[in-house]
């Protein structure tokens, strides 16, 4: 039901585009606004489910919210960024089709829709891709995208096709369960496995992490929505096929490996890289693979939360990508940073880490007992507000009055988002899925460890070219590597022509 | 075969980096002629010469024929202009039969369109691509790079050979390299084999081969001195080497596309086709003889003349307006930029406000320093090297320093925020935690369009007159007051700097003051006009005879071009007896910014003239948007002459004006540095859109939305790639049209005709600018003479003005 509404609704966008008396901008403009009545929909849905008048699963409204909300906003961006551009009616009809088709991997109510819709998705990004198909290097990440995407939805297809054959028919989520028991082990973990496969090549995860750095050829708009949304698509097919996937063990550890080496690997290129929209690449990667590797270890709840905070954190990041120019300018106005003296330091530090940890313990003793999400989620928050508290004390608050203020602020910030992620956990309620097995928690600390000592390598060593070749060694199993003489045919580029017609 | 020493090493480079343009970066991007190192040769040999392309399609002509835009008329003068042999062809038939001038104009007329497909862009090796990646990550601001201290080419020695991307092989021999880049250099030149003779060529080429990296480096080893192209040449040669690869083909130099423009199909069709539009019909060999004249590239630069005549013949029509003047009760100064032109026009439907043109840093050369800031800002033309350092002094301590730790937060807040988000463990939290914000931030941005300000909130005064001798500011302000005629003073003189006011927008520095540096004009206005009402300067400047009455005031002012605002600045200055007169003349600029932007509508894209105002000003906050305003497309033409000469005219924002009266000017020198400086800044500007227009792939910055910027030193297009030069597509055209009609800059001085050919004859380059055809100069002592043509030989009448 959701699905079908919402899915029409973007059709009728995509269908504006198609209009030809109609001028691109005007496409343009009438599918933003359509795309606006489809989030005010979305938001009636999720009040509807509020008062349980509907029994989709919370992951499934929130989702298509936020893809509602997120293909609003990139449209009505695109509006103006692409006008008067050669393909701005292009980029209109198939937004609105990618648009359509993640509403339909987060709604679709069987395995068959399901798989149809991820196709669509997949279909639209492939277009997306080719607005500037002329551009040797539209073609190689139409191309590049296309072989991983072929191969990501032929697994997934090929699992459906055995649960669908195996069932005698189409399959909805809620008999999924049953469908799945009647298996043979061998049969149900190969599907297992080729639905993981599905999942990491969609979300750029190793061993299909290389399309996603060939896929910036494109307009701003299209990288925006393609690293909000549809890099996330492996989240939701986890939740949905969680009743598979949750009794092989195999597979969850396949995800949780997967996450973690490409979060590992591409923060390493995302220290390296020099250009501003492949260092959102290589971040966007990295937080990729720390949403699936926390799949892997059940916490389904923070991977959901993160999906949505970090889609409209990147979505306004590559928005941006043209104020770099403003902000040096900005920076050389102003007076430059003074680099703190150590006991106010120490001090700052110290206070950060106090005071949403101390929040964090009272909620502890006052909140039913922890899930991993809630427990990352709550790990996320201090950080953050540690973060947020030192660089106030430090080099925000020059008073002792404000430095009081900031402290306090943050400690009733931690406590709001501590009961934020709380609820939304409750809401969610998918960690508490008594079959699945996943991958023990503590295992989240390796790779997370590893990063941070990455992370103090700019810090601590600024001028060791030793740690240079470590990091460019990890990082180039996402980047490509460089060939001597005679094996160039397989990484072509040529810079980008240009060429206008004026009809 | 003798090593070659690093000295002669270091020679050869020089003389093969002439052909280099500098590439300026981000933030303080200037208009440079991308071919200036071409201007030693003639533009209608350009093509031929180096294979640039140097003029639009021939169906592009063809277009600006039907429509009008070209007509016979201007057609036959740049027949008789560019192929004079034609119209002295004698044809053997009695009256009435064509002439040679009517068989090529059919002739052009009726050309088979030979438009070659652009040559297919060279597609970069992989090394190639590896050497713009590595130049990004050694000069760009990556998060983690350990070598930031030394030449580039011994950062380059330490961090390529641990770099992993590179295979073990090519790691091996690039760590055994010698330190010097200029022995570096002078190996590889052995181990290839290239002779001496040969050699510049051979660098020459190399240097062509990223273009981009290439006229960057240019620009580096002039301004900030830590690489020079000798690094970047041994780094080329030695990178290649260490992969077996050996890309530039010797001699490659652009000699191809010779033999593509030489093949003319004087086809039968063709001259049947112009024997039958003749009347009576000429002989065939006739037409076969005029046909082999108009080579394509021939018959593209006719069409360019031709539309450059049409131009400059409509823009004659247009000068010298019979217009009342009364006595001026406000001289406003603007900037030579050709967006004034439009201001000024509105400003003078009233007819007690005079305006004037020049160049817009008001001869006033600044590095100036936000107060606390942490680095100066140039704000004086290229062509200068250095400026007073000044900064701002508040009226009020308190307030300054209330501002300055506002400020202090500021900066904190965005280091902490950069230093946060760099980290990549934080990353994730961070991304977490805040995205949901982002989100609410997003719909904000989206539905409201903040706006902002920059401006310092506190009163402050530019501290100029602390920072000269009373001397010298007297001797700057004469020059420019004899510069521009000015020795007759309104009680309010305005002097108005210009900015640009855009969002997310990597180019925002090519629509500010190319005169500033790419900055906000305000500074050098508020600097200037401090000079101008200091009464030392005054009593000094009255004994070298240009007196300024104490009844008259300087006032700063800032011209928004993307909001048609004008905004007076310091006005805490204005003393009380002016009020009135500002308060009169901030209103009546209201007004005229209100019949400009309506005017602008009509050009801009998606914009209409019926729409409010407001509705294009909303572009100025807009993030989203990628034509904010027009900047200085379709500029064509300078003008340098006494206002009266266009005053009521309409110019159509596309001349730069400059004041000058020879009157004023006792030696001369006020001319010599107008054609010397300004000048080549408009023909600089005026090269630069050219370029970007007809040739966007190589001289053009291609489409905005994919551009992916290095640090703030420039831009490529998607993931990888050499840097990009010159201005981006949105700059230039729209997908449905262009937004610049490209015309080579037409010069207009109206001052004795041989004083103006003795600066030609005295400065080399000027001369190589006319003579090479890359601008053209009429000039007229006196506004009712008729305008002469500057040529080789001297002036000679233009007759076409004379109707």
């Amino acid at each position: 039901m959701v699905a079908w509404m919402g899915i029409a609704i973007w059709f009728v966008g995509a269908m504006a585009a198609a209009i030809p008396v109609w001028s691109a901008a005007r496409a343009a403009t009438i599918a933003t606004i359509v795309s606006a009545i489809g989030a005010v929909w979305a938001t009636s849905m999720l009040a509807l489910r509020a008062v349980d008048a509907t029994r989709d699963a919370w992951f499934t409204v929130l989702t298509v919210l936020f893809v509602a909300i997120l293909s609003t906003l990139v449209q009505a961006f695109a509006v103006r960024h692409l006008r008067a551009d050669e393909a701005q009616r292009w980029f209109v009809g198939w937004v609105n089709v990618l648009t359509a088709g993640s509403i339909g991997v987060a709604a679709a109510p069987t395995i068959l829709g399901f798989a149809a819709a991820w196709s669509v998705t997949g279909v639209g990004l492939l277009a997306l891709l080719a607005s500037y198909r002329r551009l040797a290097q539209a073609k190689q990440g139409v191309v590049v995208t296309g072989w991983s995407m072929l191969v990501g939805d032929g697994a997934l297809w090929a699992a459906a096709i055995i649960i669908v054959a195996n069932h005698g028919g189409d399959v909805t989520w809620a008999r999924l369960p049953a469908a799945v028991s009647t298996l043979a082990p061998s049969v149900a973990g190969i599907a297992a496995v080729l639905i993981v496969a599905a999942g990491l090549s969609r979300s750029a995860q190793l061993p299909f992490q290389r399309w996603l750095p060939v896929t910036l050829a494109a307009p701003t708009p299209v990288s925006a929505i393609m690293h909000a949304g549809v890099v996330n698509a492996a989240t939701l097919l986890v939740f949905h096929f969680l009743p598979l996937l949750g009794d092989i063990p195999a597979a969850m550890t396949a995800l949780f490996l997967a996450g973690a080496a490409t979060m590992v690997t591409s923060s390493a290129a995302y220290l390296l890289r020099p250009d501003l929209k492949g260092r959102l690449v290589a971040s966007t990667s990295a937080q990729m693979g720390f949403m699936v590797m926390t799949l892997g270890a059940g916490a389904f709840a923070a991977a959901l939360f993160h999906l949505f905070g970090h889609g409209f954190y990147k979505a306004n990041l590559f928005r941006a990508a043209g104020s770099q120019i403003d902000a040096a300018k900005a920076a050389r106005r102003r007076p430059a940073p003074v680099s703190p003296r150590t006991r106010p330091r120490v001090v700052a530090i110290i206070a950060a880490v106090l005071v949403p940890g101390l929040v964090w313990a009272a909620a502890w003793t006052l909140l039913p007992a922890a899930t991993v999400s809630s427990t990352l989620l709550a790990a996320y928050g201090w950080s953050a507000a540690a973060v947020v508290l030192y660089a106030l004390l430090i080099h925000v608050c020059t008073t002792t009055l404000a430095r009081a203020l900031s402290a306090v602020l943050t400690a009733a910030a931690t406590a709001g988002y501590l009961a934020v992620t709380f609820g939304f956990e409750q809401l969610i309620g998918l960690d508490r899925l008594a079959a699945a097995w996943t991958v023990p928690w503590w295992a989240l600390a390796v790779p997370l460890v590893l990063v941070a000592a990455m992370s103090t390598v700019p810090v601590l060593a600024p001028s060791d070219s030793r740690f240079y070749g470590l990091l460019s060694a990890l990082s180039a199993a996402s980047s490509p590597r460089v060939r001597g003489r005679g094996r160039r045919r397989s990484s072509r580029v040529s810079p980008l022509p240009i060429v206008k017609e004026f009809a | 075969m003798t090593p070659l020493t690093g000295a002669a090493v270091r020679a050869h480079v020089t003389r093969a980096a002439t052909a280099l343009s500098p590439l300026w970066p981000l933030t303080s991007f200037i208009a440079v002629n991308p071919l200036a190192g071409h201007e030693e040769r003639p533009f209608d040999q350009l093509n031929a010469l180096t294979g640039m392309i140097a003029t639009r399609r021939e169906a592009d002509y063809r277009r600006e024929y039907q429509t009008g835009a070209i007509t016979e008329d201007s057609l036959r003068e740049a027949v008789r202009c560019e192929v004079p042999e034609l119209s002295a062809l004698r044809t053997p038939s009695a009256t009435g039969a064509p002439t040679g001038l009517d068989l090529a104009v059919a002739a052009l007329l009726h050309a088979p369109i030979d438009d070659a497909a652009p040559p297919p862009e060279r597609e970069p090796s992989d090394a190639d691509r590896y050497l713009c990646d590595l130049l990004s990550r050694l000069l760009g601001d990556p998060i983690y790079q350990p070598t930031r201290s030394g030449g580039l080419y011994t950062r380059y020695r330490s961090l390529a050979a641990q770099d992993r991307a590179l295979p073990r092989a090519a790691r091996r021999r690039l760590a055994a390299l010698p330190e010097d880049p200029a022995v570096a250099i002078g190996e590889s030149v052995r181990a290839l084999g290239w002779d001496d003779g040969a050699l510049e060529r051979h660098l020459t080429a190399e240097l062509q081969q990223l273009p981009g990296w290439a006229s960057h480096l240019a620009w580096r080893a002039t301004h900030t001195g830590d690489a020079t192209l000798t690094d970047y040449l041994a780094i080329r040669l030695t990178l290649h080497r260490a992969l077996g690869e050996f890309g530039s083909d010797p001699g490659a130099g652009g000699q191809t596309p010779a033999s593509a423009e030489a093949r003319n199909p004087a086809t039968a069709e063709w001259a049947a086709r112009v024997a039958e539009h003749c009347i009576p019909h000429p002989d065939a060999d006739i037409v076969r003889l005029v046909l082999a004249f108009l080579t394509p590239a021939r018959r593209r630069l006719i069409w360019q003349v031709a539309l450059e005549a049409g131009y400059r013949t409509d823009l004659m029509a247009r000068l010298d307006v019979p217009t009342s003047q009364a006595e001026p009760d406000a001289q406003l100064l603007f900037c030579i930029d050709v967006r004034s032109e439009g201001l000024r026009r509105h400003l003078e439907t009233s007819p007690r406000v005079h305006t004037l043109g020049i160049a817009g840093f008001f001869g006033i050369p600044l590095s100036y320093r936000a107060p606390g800031g942490s680095s100066a800002r140039e704000q004086y033309p290229a062509l200068l090297s250095a400026g007073v350092a000044v900064t701002e002094q508040f009226l009020d301590p308190l307030a300054g320093a209330r501002h300055l730790e506002q400020e202090k937060a500021r900066a904190g807040a965005a280091h902490a925020r950069e230093t946060t988000a760099g980290a990549p463990l934080a990353m994730f939290t961070w991304a977490e935690v805040t995205g949901w914000l982002a989100g609410f931030g997003a719909l904000s941005r989206t539905l409201l369009r903040p706006r902002r300000s920059n401006r310092p909130t506190a009163a402050s005064t530019v501290d100029i007159c602390a920072r000269m001798t009373v001397e010298d500011q007297a001797a700057y302000a004469e020059a420019s007051l004899r510069m521009v005629g000015l020795t007759a003073f309104a009680p309010v003189v305005v002097l108005v700097g210009h900015k640009a006011t855009t969002q997310n927008n990597l180019y925002q520095a090519a629509l500010d003051c190319g005169a500033c540096g790419g900055n906000p004009g305000g500074v050098n206005a508020r600097a200037a006009a401090a000079i101008f009402n200091n009464t030392d300067v005054r009593s000094l400047l009255a004994r070298r005879g240009v007196s300024i009455d104490a009844g008259t005031v300087f006032i700063a002012a800032e011209h928004d071009t993307t909001t048609d605002a004008l905004t007076i600045l310091d006005q805490h200055l204005i003393p009380d007896s002016h009020r009135r007169r500002v308060d009169e003349l901030q209103a009546h600029a209201t007004v005229a910014a209100d019949a400009l932007t309506r005017e602008r509508a009509a050009d801009v894209p998606g914009a209409r003239p019926s729409a409010s105002p407001r509705r294009l000003r909303d572009r100025a906050a807009d993030w989203a948007e990628m034509y904010p305003e027009l900047g200085l497309a379709n500029n064509a033409a300078l003008i340098i002459a006494p206002r009266s000469v266009t005053r009521g005219a309409d110019l159509r924002r596309r001349v730069f004006l400059h004041d000058y009266d020879p009157a004023a000017d006792l030696d001369g020198s006020g001319l010599v540095n107008i054609m010397t400086a300004p000048l080549i800044v408009a023909h600089w500007i005026n090269a630069q859109y050219y370029f970007s227009t007809v040739d966007p792939d190589r001289h053009g910055a291609g489409n905005k939305t994919l551009h992916n910027p290095i640090g703030d030193l420039g831009v490529m297009s998607g993931h990888s790639g050499d840097l990009r030069t010159g201005l981006p597509w949105q700059s230039v055209a729209t997908a449905y049209g262009l937004l610049h009609t490209p015309l080579r800059l037409s010069v207009f001085v109206q001052a004795p005709l041989e004083q103006v050919a003795a600066i030609i004859a005295a400065t080399d380059s000027l001369r190589r600018l006319l003579d090479g055809g890359w601008i053209s100069l009429h000039a007229r002592a006196l506004s009712d003479a008729a305008w002469q043509r500057y040529g080789t030989y001297g002036f000679t009448p233009d007759e076409r003005t004379h109707s």
